[in-house]
């Protein structure tokens, strides 16, 4: 346990090491969440409640994929393609006394860990300067509810991406599937851009088949107190199922990609 | 003008050579088309969705917001398919292989502007032309030919507003190295252009109008084919675009004078 809390503390040295970067890459985030702000706060102007969302309602779901983007989404898990293409795969994990998936794990906790202190400042000053109205849950089983289908987000999340990464034991270019799955799957299907539901009703269910809803829709409608008792556990209970089917289908592409492995030389 | 058609014939050759290896992963290409006009279809979905529910949104009607979102994704996609070169820059300049370039009786920023035009961009091109024509006629957002020529007046600033703000990013590559997340910092105040500037208020609209034109870049021309522009404002838009155009060469030439090459 030890190596990995080292990890995690080196991989948080090395994520604040280019200071310029850090200001721009948040810089970025402040703009979009600023831009996706200002677009509702003009279809709001005159209106209380559309789609369903009251205005208090709406603009905790933008902030609130805002804050779960930085608790799931953040990771380094995409750079296992990369190690796994130029070999570096062999000396820094199979040959060393850890786990492959505990290394990233730790490297990703470290990663949440400064997007979260940051996506939680710049909120709080976009919240007081914008004076946007949040919305905060009475009762104490909905905030459990809540963190227990976040908890289960991120491992999911993990989990999804370290799968993706492992397509460079077999394929050259992994960049074109991580756009994909980063462009269009993350922010729109698991509902980061703007909640599932008020999009046209056939392509709302059609997504609700697949995972990505239940990274960051599906914890913030619990948030909100929009779902039902029973479609929260059943939620819970799909989650899981999915989470369940990544880790053993994970564990599978491992084992059958390293038999296939050949890196330089090998 | 004959030195203009030469750089062409070169661009021309270029491109052929930089389309050449896209042709070799066609899987990749294809994934990333699909990705580009899937976004682009959950984008149209999204915001048709939401107008839908509003009469107006800053004064416009649903269809002009519509509008103003298809000219963002044409002009985004346009700029992107010139420019795609500076996001291979900083490597060329890392390498010392940007000093190759500057021995090559080719304008300096030749090389890393023009030298990767993204062909995937050229290819989404035709949907996204195909569908505003077909929007805009659908929905009588015709202005008269007289809105066509200012719409392409003003499209021709934003092409001058796109070299300057890319080449602006590559001079700041050449003086600090550092061009990543500053080429994403300009894609995501652009990605503002999808609504109208008129819907931010205040202070941003202003950032946006005379800071960082977004308004000029996109919101301009899509009101240009509204109709409402008049003839002195395009004039004045494109002015605007030359000026900031010759002022980022001025300071690209200022970079390029503290730039140490390779072995710097």
């Amino acid at each position: 346990m030890k190596k990995y809390w080292r990890i995690a503390k080196m991989a948080l040295e090395e994520h604040l090491v280019y200071r310029l970067n850090i200001f721009l890459w948040r810089f970025r985030n402040v703009v979009f969440l600023f831009s996706l702000i200002a677009f509702w706060q003009a279809v709001f102007a005159g209106k209380g409640e559309i789609f369903g969302y009251q205005k208090q309602q709406l603009f905790t779901y933008v902030i609130g994929a805002s804050i779960l983007k930085a608790l799931v989404f953040s990771s380094r898990v995409a750079d296992l393609a990369g190690m796994i293409k130029s070999g570096e795969v062999v000396h820094k994990f199979l040959l060393k006394p850890w786990q492959v998936i505990g290394v990233f794990f730790s490297r990703d906790l470290a990663v949440k860990l400064t997007d979260i202190f940051f996506t939680l400042a710049e909120a709080f000053v976009l919240i007081k300067l914008m004076r946007l109205p949040i919305y905060w849950p009475e009762e104490r089983e909905t905030i459990w509810l809540f963190s227990l289908s976040c908890f289960l987000a991120i491992f999911l999340f993990f989990f999804l991406s370290f799968l993706l990464s492992l397509t460079a034991f077999w394929v050259d270019n992994v960049w074109a599937p991580r756009w994909l799955f980063g462009a269009i799957f993350l922010n729109f299907f698991a509902g980061a851009f703007f909640p599932l539901d008020i999009l046209p009703r056939p392509l709302f269910q059609l997504i609700n088949l697949t995972p990505f809803p239940y990274l960051v829709y599906f914890p913030l409608k619990i948030y909100l107190g929009q779902l039902k008792r029973g479609e929260i556990y059943q939620g819970i209970f799909l989650l899981s199922f999915w989470l369940v089917f990544f880790v053993l289908f994970t564990r599978w592409t491992w084992q059958k990609g390293l038999k296939n492995y050949s890196p330089w030389g090998g | 003008m004959g030195e203009i058609f030469h750089l062409f014939r070169v661009w021309r050759r270029v491109a052929k050579m930089v389309v050449l290896p896209d042709l070799l992963q066609t899987a990749s290409g294809l994934l990333f088309i699909v990705g580009k006009l899937a976004r682009f279809a959950l984008f149209f979905f999204f915001i048709f969705a939401v107008v839908q529910k509003t009469n107006s949104l800053a004064g416009y009607s649903p269809a002009q917001i519509i509008l103003f979102f298809l000219i963002f994704n044409l002009i985004d996609s346009v700029l992107q398919f010139f420019f795609r070169g500076v996001y291979y820059f900083r490597p060329l300049v890392l390498l010392g292989n940007f000093d190759l370039d500057l021995l090559k009786p080719l304008p300096s920023f030749f090389r890393p502007l023009f030298g990767h035009p993204d062909f995937l961009d050229l290819v989404t091109l035709f949907p996204f032309t195909g569908v505003i024509i077909w929007f805009v006629c659908k929905n009588n957002l015709w202005g008269g030919w007289s809105a066509l020529a200012i719409f392409f007046l003003l499209f021709l600033g934003s092409l001058l507003l796109g070299f300057a703000f890319h080449l602006f990013t590559c001079s700041i590559c050449l003086l600090t190295t550092n061009i990543d997340h500053l080429i994403w910092v300009y894609r995501d105040l652009v990605g503002m252009g999808k609504f109208p500037v008129d819907i931010y208020r205040g202070a941003v609209r202003f950032l946006l109008t005379f800071v960082f034109p977004v308004a000029l870049l996109v919101t301009l021309p899509a009101k240009g084919l509204l109709g409402l522009v008049s003839w002195p404002v395009a004039w004045g838009g494109l002015a605007v675009g030359a000026l900031l155009a010759f002022l980022s060469w001025r300071f690209w030439h200022f970079a390029l004078h503290r730039y140490e090459s390779g072995g710097g």
